[in-house]
């Protein structure tokens, strides 16, 4: 198996039966895994931020940190890959962990997974599978022959998206 | 200061703890005065043969070199900057304090550095947006780098009740694991590392970012800056993902911050962004390709009816040197194949004779389906005859242990795995 990792604000498209698309690290960040059934193409990015008006020129170097760029660059890049367009696409989500904050000053988590989550529904997109919040931090892999998605976390296991 | 009640025989560890070098002290004294100059750095450094080759290898890799061969201790100052000199020293020259596996965190090599950097990049940010008294910025980034080491002398002391740290603060009403350390040790990591940054004789106004960056609003007024610095430093450096080990996200932000700062959610969000970009860009020059940082530990799944003999398989297999993996323990098959769905099973060890499914059956199952007919078993049967276990074999089972099993068996059963 060769592995691709994907840092902050990256995303990757693969359809190579041999690959397995990885992230590192994700706290509040969260991490977009799109397959496309008919054609097996893969695209996994790992967001930071909801969104893009924040800091305009990273949304142009690196469109994947930030929700609503992120989702239209994977989904375009599906499309030029060989996605054709006609709902073949399965969503899962996991990351979008908050610290303890009784008084909801910063959720960051949060609001990344609710500006994901309103971003997919505009594109008629909604998420089959989520392992998201709490206060963990996770490690992302999936298998692109399979689409087989593995989340683990420190001293937590890992798990079966 | 408060008072601390750290229990005895957790204080004379401490005593025994590896000190930070003369260096590493001598580069934050210089660093942390605002009048310094760049030979005072390079004097110390150059005392220190391992440092030396260390920077200079770094200064040469490709992210800092820019194609240019870096021969001097004077140009590689110059390349890595004080800061980051700061942070390579720390982590080099400090035993194995910053680099060891802590155990008790299920926090895997260098991840305490890793967390110690992060809050470094993040707090040194943060100080140059304090409203009043802001403190030096080289301060602020050393107290990051050191905030956290109480965690390197308590990990041995939570090792016997870490299974309770990793039950913590899975919801948003959740205790912080500073708490869960007090529960379990009658301290915490703030209380040890005050005591050991007092041992490393390292300068006062490291002390209070160290004993108080989980409760600002409790130190002295006049180092509640700095302090403050070093807590959302902290935090910001969670929510990149990388804490330490367990204990994760499972901090308190203390919203009072607002007081001291000139920041608004907006600037926040983009250090998680920035202090990530700043990581990534030294990581592979420091810490090598992010493959050798990956840990892959294995899931392996002990079926069996009987409580007791799950636990000594699940021993031998810690002897056998797989003590850091994943277990997860099935009473039958039925149990075993829900297992299977959701977690991903490297290697199974079954017993045979189980209420309401027994082991043949689980085979069968397992070897039938494509997604889990890789996955090598191990079965443990009492009737150990030959016939049978020519039986289990032709069902694709990879080994068959007789009962009672050994460690040796086990470790023979897992040879090549
Ligand atoms: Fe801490
Ligand atoms: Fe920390």
């Amino acid at each position: 198996m060769n592995y691709i990792y994907v840092g902050i604000g990256d995303y990757v498209v693969s359809r190579d039966s041999e690959v397995v698309i990885r992230t590192m690290a994700l706290g509040s960040c969260v991490a977009i895994i799109i397959r496309d059934l008919k054609t097996n193409l893969v695209t996994l990015g790992h967001i930071a931020l909801p969104d893009s008006s924040i800091n305009a020129r990273r949304a142009l170097e690196k469109p994947a940190s930030f929700a609503d760029t992120g989702i239209h660059a994977m989904l375009t890049d599906l499309r030029l890959a060989g996605y054709s367009g006609n709902g073949s696409l399965e969503v899962k989500l996991a990351g979008g962990a908050s610290i303890l904050d009784p008084n909801n000053t910063f959720n960051i988590g949060k609001r990344n997974l609710l500006a994901i989550r309103r971003c997919l529904w505009q594109h008629k997109l909604g998420a089959i599978a989520e392992h998201v919040g709490g206060n963990i931090s996770r490690n992302v892999s999936v298998e692109v022959a399979t689409g087989k998605t593995i989340i683990a976390s420190p001293g937590k296991g890992s798990w079966i998206l | 200061m408060d008072i601390m009640n750290i229990p005895e025989h957790i204080m004379k560890r401490i005593q025994e703890l590896p000190m930070v070098s003369d260096v590493a002290v001598r580069l934050m004294d210089i660093i942390s005065t605002e009048k310094h100059s760049l030979q005072q750095v390079i004097d110390v450094i150059e005392h220190d043969v391992y440092l030396t080759t260390r920077l200079l290898r770094i200064a040469n890799s490709a992210a800092f070199a820019r194609g240019q061969s870096i021969s001097t201790i004077q140009r590689a100052v110059v390349n890595l900057g004080e800061d980051l000199i700061m942070g390579i020293a720390v982590g080099a020259c400090s035993g194995d304090v910053f680099q060891k596996e802590l155990k008790g965190y299920d926090g895997s090599t260098g991840a305490l550095w890793r967390h110690s950097l992060l809050t470094a990049f993040a707090a040194k940010k943060i100080s140059e947006l304090v409203v009043k008294n802001p403190p030096n910025s080289s301060l602020a980034y050393t107290a990051g780098l050191l905030h956290d080491i109480g965690m390197a002398a308590l990990s041995e002391f939570l090792e016997q009740g870490s299974k309770k740290l990793n039950g913590v603060g899975n919801d948003e009403g959740g205790k912080s694991y500073v708490d869960v350390e007090q529960e379990l040790t009658g301290t915490d990591h703030t209380e040890l590392g005050y005591e050991i940054a007092k041992n490393w004789q390292l300068p006062e106004e490291l002390l209070y970012p160290i004993r108080y960056h989980h409760e600002p609003s409790k130190a002295p007024a006049e180092h509640k800056e700095i302090v403050y610095c070093v807590h959302l430093g902290d935090i910001l450096a969670r929510c990149t993902g990388f804490g330490v080990g367990n204990e994760n996200l499972s901090m308190h932000l203390d919203s009072e911050y607002v007081d001291y700062f000139n920041l608004n959610r907006d600037h926040l969000d983009m250090l998680i962004v920035d202090i990530q970009d700043e990581f990534e860009r030294v990581r592979e020059s420091i810490l090598g390709p992010m493959e050798n940082e990956v840990v892959d530990h294995k899931t392996i799944l002990i079926v069996d009816d009987s409580k007791t003999a799950r636990l000594v398989i699940k021993r031998c297999l810690e002897i056998a040197g797989w003590q850091d993996e994943y277990f997860l323990e099935a009473e039958n098959g039925i149990e075993a194949i829900e297992f299977l769905g959701n977690h991903p099973v490297d290697i199974i060890f079954t017993d045979l004779n189980m209420p309401r499914m027994g082991g043949e059956q689980l085979i069968k199952l397992v070897k039938s389906k494509p997604e889990f007919q890789n996955i090598p078993i191990v079965a443990i049967s009492s009737l150990n005859n030959a016939a049978k276990t020519e039986e289990l074999k032709l069902l694709g089972v990879k080994t068959v242990l007789g009962k009672p099993v050994t460690p040796m068996d086990i470790v023979n059963s897992i040879k090549g795995m």
